[in-house]
């Protein structure tokens, strides 16, 4: 039995992260149903790329991490016995050299328009983001994993300079205020134009001055940012565009008649692609500007996606409830099944495994203590796998780290943290209380008042009542 | 009162008067200066030939007076690319910190004054310019795509082998370190700085750096560009070499080259290998070198 774990679904799609989705486009297509099964995870860290997609071989207990390596496993010859099909096996050499080709361009271009609509758009991540997270994640989770995918994706689209999506909340003040001043200034305009008007004067097109009039509009941060996110649009949808141009095709690499299988059969730089659309094109964002332009300027790429996520993924949204609703479910398998039917699951969504309380522990102290970049990064060595040879099928080992140097800090460090953990914990705690309700969505449904104290806090209110006439008299 | 209208309105006559000069002391200063000594010459290591634009690399003195290819990747493309429009220019030895930009390569065209650098970005822009080049077209979006490979995949995978491997010691220190400063403390921390750099370069997308999946994809890369230049003799089928042929160039020549920059061996030699393993690859660099070098 192959397991793929992956990040949960969220926006009705199934992963907040693209090569998740197409790692389940390409397992649907290529194996047989009833021969893998998929796990929402949020512990990625028996995985060997430590992040997700992973795939687990529970027969001979290995685990392949991440899009490339799940295909080289599922090529490999064990798991062709259960009956995989390689999506890439009839691509001539001409279209393996495009496939390898678009991969990388649809990877390097899509990535950081999703980090801008997902992460960057405050907008974007306070009220869709962040939610999706919230109705995902256990509550540890949610302290380490928002933050952490944010801060990346914001490291990574630091260069692009779209600071405008990215504004904290007294900015976004700040913005209103000055939207209040353009209608003032509008009113001024129409007020001067009437009194032009009536003395008989020819008024001025523009009211001159800075921060007004077309021009100044137009440098406005919002502006600028649709006009740099046009072109990082443009660069991506462009070249795939004209692939799909080409004679009607079906799929990115297709040409009309080939395929052995009866059917054509779309490859993995499809799967590649639907992923990143997919994040691109249906979620509902409250600043929908990434998708509103492909689907604009790009019907076909658009139709292609929607056609290849009914095809690959099934039709419908997928509902986060029910995916966790799995894990409450007895651990039998005619039960699950008959729970994805009555769902309409197209996906073969199976409970995440129980883990022990040790493993969840220590997850929680290691997130913990990944608050303290120092720390981590003194206990840990940089995180480099290296093979023993090229040949990527061998085995990978983990370099220890350099002896002497690294055990002091090991013997240091682990005395500061566990110091720490506790401190750490209190401080973490303050800070996101203080971040208010928008950052972290749950923190919105916490009771308040007497409320907080459970049934004390009830029989306190209670008495509070009671005693509130009597002090009155 | 008509005295007082061809007054000027303000409190003029007071103030001037707190900061005006003294006559004597006004009078005393212009006769300086007493006199002007000639310009000193420029110091004997200034550039001799300003007629040609300089273009700035990493490039070891004599590689940089020879006119040989420079042996970092990013360097190494564009001085190919202004060869290959026909670009007179002359080579510069020099580091990150004198580009203005913050990294190499740059160029300052000749004779302008103030001197207006050309950022790496804006160099194919100049290059039709100077060579008169008829408007030079932009990367169709195929190009467009398999400059992505060099620039990602090939350009992740050659970051992992110069700077995370023992390629480290024996390649890279000589070239970017030893040549920048003799100060045992400086190299150290020179060197850090670097795999720092080459760390979170590749820890930008992924949370850990595979080895085998780097290097797995930089071969599938140069696959790829090797069966897309096929049996022509420059990508696409073009009649003269591009940027594509350019950006490829940059990385199989300091590759092939058995001592990068006359240092160490390479340690390492999975990428060496990949490219040595495709003769297209190798003839490809060895036409570039014999018609532009």
């Amino acid at each position: 039995m192959l397991e793929l774990h992956i990040w949960g679904p969220a926006f009705g799609l199934p992963s907040f992260d693209p090569e998740c989705i197409a790692a389940v486009a390409y397992c649907r297509r290529a194996l047989p149903a009833g021969s893998w099964i998929l796990i929402a995870n949020h512990d990625p860290y028996p995985s060997p790329s430590k992040d997700f997609p992973a795939i687990h071989d529970t027969e001979s207990n290995t685990w392949a991490g991440g899009y490339g390596a799940i295909l080289r496993h599922l090529r490999s010859r064990q798991a062709q016995a259960t009956g995989a099909i390689d999506l890439d096996a009839d691509l001539s050499s001409k279209q393996r050299a495009d496939r390898a080709a678009y991969t990388t361009h649809v990877r390097s271009r899509a990535l950081p328009l999703i980090d801008l609509a997902l992460y960057t758009s405050y907008q974007n991540y306070s009220q869709a983001t962040s939610a999706a997270f919230t109705a995902l994640l256990p509550w540890h989770a949610n302290y380490t994993i928002p933050p952490q995918r944010r801060a990346a994706a914001r490291r990574r689209t630091a260069h692009l300079s779209l600071s405008g999506w990215d504004i904290d909340e007294e900015e976004e003040q700040e913005m209103e205020r000055r939207h209040r001043d353009a209608g003032a200034a509008g009113k001024e305009y129409n007020a001067a134009l009437e009194k032009a008007t009536a003395t008989g004067q020819r008024p001025s097109l523009l009211p001159l001055g800075r921060n007004r009039g077309i021009l100044a509009a137009l440098r406005r941060p919002e502006h600028a940012v649709q006009f740099k996110l046009d072109v990082l649009v443009t660069d991506f949808v462009e070249a795939l565009d004209e692939l799909l141009a080409a004679e009607g095709k079906d799929y990115l690499l297709s040409e009309p008649g080939a395929g052995s299988y009866g059917k054509e059969l779309p490859s993995s730089l499809d799967c590649i692609a639907l992923g990143y659309f997919s994040l691109l094109l249906f979620p509902d964002f409250p600043q929908p500007v990434v998708g509103d332009i492909v689907r604009s300027r790009y019907p076909r790429v658009s139709s292609y996606a929607v056609r290849l996520r009914g095809e690959l993924l099934g039709k419908g949204r997928l509902s986060v409830d029910d995916v966790l609703a799995l894990n409450e479910l007895p651990q039998d398998l005619n039960t699950i099944e008959g729970f994805r039917a009555e769902r309409r699951m197209h996906l073969p969504w199976s409970p995440l495994p129980g883990r022990s309380m040790g493993v969840v522990l220590r997850n929680i102290s290691l997130e913990f203590l990944a608050c303290f970049p120092t720390i981590l990064s003194s206990i840990t060595p940089a995180p480099i796998i290296r093979s023993t040879t090229s040949d990527s099928s061998a085995m990978i080992v983990r370099l220890p780290p350099p002896a002497a140097a690294r055990s002091i800090n090991y013997l240091v460090a682990s005395g500061v943290g566990t110091m720490l953990l506790m401190g750490g914990a209190v401080i973490y705690g303050m800070k996101y209380r203080d971040r208010g309700p928008r950052d972290l969505i749950f923190f919105a449904q916490r009771p308040s008042g007497f409320a907080r104290f459970g049934e004390a806090g009830a029989m306190l209110a209670a008495l509070g009542r009671q005693m509130g006439p009597d002090l009155r008299v | 009162m008509s005295a007082d209208e061809d007054r000027p309105p303000s409190r003029g006559p007071d103030v001037a008067s707190a900061f005006a000069v003294p006559g004597p002391v006004k009078r005393l200063f212009a006769r300086f200066p007493l006199r002007v000594y000639p310009p000193n010459g420029p110091p004997l290591r200034a550039p001799q030939n300003r007629r040609d634009p300089v273009l700035y690399v990493f490039a070891t003195r004599r590689g940089a007076v020879a006119g040989a290819p420079s042996f970092n990747p990013g360097c190494l493309k564009w001085q190919a690319f202004l060869k290959f429009r026909g670009v007179r220019f002359v080579l510069a030895s020099s580091s990150n910190h004198a580009s203005p930009s913050g990294a190499l390569p740059f160029l300052l065209p000749a004779g302008s004054l103030p001197p207006d650098p050309v950022p790496s970005n804006r160099l194919a822009k100049w290059a039709s310019d100077a060579a008169g080049y008829p408007e030079e077209n932009s990367p169709t979006s195929r190009e467009f795509s398999y400059l992505g490979l060099v620039d990602h995949n090939i350009r992740r995978a050659w970051l992992y082998s110069l700077y995370l491997t023992p390629n480290f010691d024996s390649v890279a220190t000589p070239l970017y370190i030893n040549a920048t400063s003799s100060a045992a403390a400086v190299r150290l921390f020179l060197a850090r700085e670097l795999v720092n750099a080459a760390t979170d370069a590749l820890l930008g997308t992924s949370s850990v750096i595979d080895a085998a999946q780097l290097y797995s994809e930089a071969d599938d890369a140069f696959e790829s560009l090797s069966i897309l230049l096929g049996e022509d003799s420059w990508f696409f089928g073009a009649d003269s070499p591009g940027i594509l042929d350019a950006a490829i160039f940059s990385y199989t020549e300091p590759l092939i080259q058995e001592r990068l920059g006359g240092g160490g061996m390479w340690v390492d030699g999975t990428l060496r290998q990949m490219v040595l393993g495709r003769p297209r690859l190798v003839d490809h660099r060895n036409r570039i070198l014999g018609m532009y070098f």
